[in-house]
């Protein structure tokens, strides 16, 4: 009677959406899994909570670049996320500092929650951005 | 609050994985990984014990604690005896290296507390000294001595036909409303008549809180609460409670047993206990075997009803007497938790609800009921007086159904019918009014002896009243002599029987001879 990866994720999305994450709550994830043996899970098991925030009004946008973002260009990316999700109630872009990351900037949205006419939208996002993602 | 970010989270959590995967003491101390009905789901601890209490990091801050029932291969199943929403999975728990352990001592004796001996009468907290461990070995045969000290109910019928030593285990079984617990409750109300100095221990399992608030009002009227302790547990009290509760009133018993007083364990009733061991063992996913009970129910009252013992002299010759109840559906007693705990105890005393309804009360069924050692602790009076008595009533009831579907008895069969009819009458006993000794052995010769054989049968127990009165009014050395309980002579017994003849004349309607014996 092994729990579906996605209730899980559901669980974890809407516990951190409604108390905010923090130490105590990551610590109890990590127990979970630690004694359910499932912690190689734990990528696939993070991308879902992305997924499953998005699909409840948060979405998250990770921007991973070689130096940090103007105000100008996180903006612009905000700007587009929020045309792909009109009904989202908070966009926020997280920088994520990646000195592999040769040039321009590369986005990552939570992939699998989105529905088909978001991706394509998405792939005509990656084209305006340059992402490599 | 910060703003959410999946790569925080990430990162914590793997902070937290590698944090919990390198503790070096995983022994000494565990996470909690799930929480739910009262139990938490601990990993780690592979050290610790059944029964072992943990202390759980509360999420205010302050220490739960848990014991642990279930210990599985890779994690442990704890029992949570404090604030159940304080437990989080992710807390850490520590193990304390020590079993369950409760106050114990004279400081509870006049209290009312929960199992782990927190006051429920609103009195002041309970600050004992000394504190034992809810489970705890008996005592081996070398430090027990045979059954040898009387353990009197005060009840006529139980102290003559189904007598009671003190380390005895007693069930008293029958269905619901039958006078089980009046029966044992008189017994406590005797022993603070009789002054036997020995402490009660009532344990109510699962029991209205009403009902033992009422309890506890009257034992305080009748003055025998200042030698009992009772161990509550209500009906909306988490199962773990109810499943403590015998253990630690036995453990407050057995302080007494063990510094050489004298105890008696009420357990009201191992029914409900089983009821919630089965409830606690399905939550802990034990598997269920016949009736849903646990493999191990069997277990979980002989070795409760094993620590009540009488002591040899080495070990101060304390004892703790164990009255056991039973609930019985429909009068069954072979459904499986009353067979196993008859298999466990020294005797049982049978109610039936069709003797309780036609007024026979207590409503001992004299045929089922037995005692397997407490023949040696009779006190000599009564086994004098009562000897054969048993087996006469029970003679009695055979030939009084059958007399039914006869009209022509011969004069025998109606001798013994009507003795039989008036001995029924005189173990009629209402509740509250334990007999002392002299008492018992007044009624019980003077009866055996044909005194009230011509008293009309509903006269009997005004007679049985009035011959009481009139030996304590004005024989009290004879009424001393009689309660100390050895043999009485024949001058004392033709005295007993002047004043029964004479008090038996003013009931009966005309005066008639005496049949020859
Ligand atoms: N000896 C007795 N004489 C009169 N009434 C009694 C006697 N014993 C019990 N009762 C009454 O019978 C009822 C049931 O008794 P109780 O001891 O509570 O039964 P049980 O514990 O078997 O359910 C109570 O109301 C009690 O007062
Ligand atoms: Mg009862």
């Amino acid at each position: 009677m092994k729990t579906p990866r996605i209730r899980i994720a559901r669980t974890i999305a809407s516990q951190t959406l409604k108390r905010g994450s923090s130490k105590t709550y990551a610590r109890e994830v990590a127990a979970y899994l630690l004694s359910e043996g499932r912690v190689d899970e734990l990528d696939s098991l993070l991308r879902d909570v992305q997924a499953d925030w998005a699909a409840q009004g948060y979405v998250e946008v990770l921007a991973r670049s070689a130096h940090p973002l103007s105000d100008a260009v996180k903006d612009d990316v905000a700007a587009r996320v929020r045309s792909l999700y009109p009904e989202a109630a908070r966009v926020v872009v997280t920088e994520v500092l990646d000195p592999l990351v040769v040039g321009g900037v590369a986005i990552r949205l939570a992939e699998q929650q989105l529905d088909l006419s978001v991706q394509a939208k998405l792939n005509k996002f990656k084209q305006l951005t340059g992402s490599k993602s | 609050m910060a703003e959410l970010s999946i790569t925080d989270l990430s990162a914590d959590i793997r902070a937290a994985i590698e944090e919990l995967k390198a503790r070096p003491e995983i022994e000494d101390v565990g996470v909690v990984t799930r929480v739910g009905d009262g139990i938490a789901w601990i990993y780690g601890l592979s050290k610790a014990g059944y029964n072992e209490m943990l202390e759980i990091d509360g999420l205010s801050g302050q220490k739960v604690t848990a014991f642990a029932f279930n210990l599985a291969q890779d994690e442990i199943g704890a029992v949570i005896l404090g604030d159940t929403t304080e437990v989080r999975a992710g807390a850490t728990v520590r193990s304390s290296g020590q079993v369950l352990e409760v106050p114990v001592g004279p400081e509870l004796v006049g209290r009312v507390v929960d199992p782990l001996g927190n006051p429920l009468d609103g009195g002041d907290p309970i600050k004992t000294t000394q504190k034992s461990p809810v489970e705890r070995t008996a005592p081996g045969v070398l430090g027990r001595k045979h059954v040898h000290e009387p353990l009197m109910t005060g009840l006529v019928a139980i102290d003559a036909m189904v007598p009671i030593g003190r380390g005895q285990r007693e069930l008293i079984i029958g269905d619901r409303q039958t006078g089980k617990t009046a029966i044992a409750v008189d017994t406590m109300v005797n022993q603070a008549r009789q002054k036997s100095g020995v402490i009660n221990v009532y344990v109510a399992v699962g029991q209205k809180l009403s009902k033992v608030a009422a309890l506890q009002e009257r034992l305080k009227r009748e003055g025998v609460m200042d030698q009992t302790i009772i161990v509550a547990t209500g009906p909306s009290d988490p199962a773990a409670m109810l499943y403590l509760a015998p253990y630690a009133g036995c453990a407050m018993g057995e302080y007494f047993r063990d510094n050489k007083q004298h105890a008696l364990i009420v357990y009201d009733d191992l029914t409900k206990h089983a009821q919630a061991y089965r409830q606690m063992s399905l939550l802990l996913r034990r598997p269920p075997g016949r009736e849903a009970y646990p493999g191990d129910v069997f277990y979980l009252h002989s070795r409760l009803l094993e620590r009540s013992a009488k002591l040899s002299d080495e070990l101060g010759a304390g004892s703790l007497t164990a009255l056991p109840i039973i609930e019985t559906q429909a009068g069954d007693i072979g459904a499986y938790i009353p067979t196993n705990v008859i298999s466990i105890t020294d005797g049982q005393i049978f109610l039936e609800t069709s003797l309780f309804y036609q007024g026979i009360r207590p409503a001992i069924s004299v045929g089922l009921s037995v005692s397997r050692v407490g023949g040696d602790a009779q006190t000599k009076a009564i086994k004098a007086a009562g000897g054969g008595m048993k087996l006469s009533l029970a003679q009695f009831r055979e030939l009084a159904a059958f007399s039914q579907f006869s009209t022509d008895l011969d004069a025998e069969t109606r001798h013994t019918i009507e003795r039989g009819q008036r001995l029924t009458e005189l173990l009629k006993q209402p509740q509250y009014s334990p007999y002392a000794v002299w008492e018992m052995y007044s009624v019980l010769y003077a009866a055996n002896n044909g005194a009230f054989d011509a008293v009309p049968l509903e006269k009997i127990e005004a007679a049985r009243e009035a011959l009481l009165r009139e030996l304590k009014a004005k024989y009290a050395k004879l009424v001393e002599a009689l309660n100390t309980g050895s043999k009485p002579t024949d001058e004392q017994n033709e005295q007993v029987m002047k004043v029964a003849h004479m008090i038996a004349k003013q009931y009966e309607i005309q005066p008639v001879k005496k049949e020859a014996k």
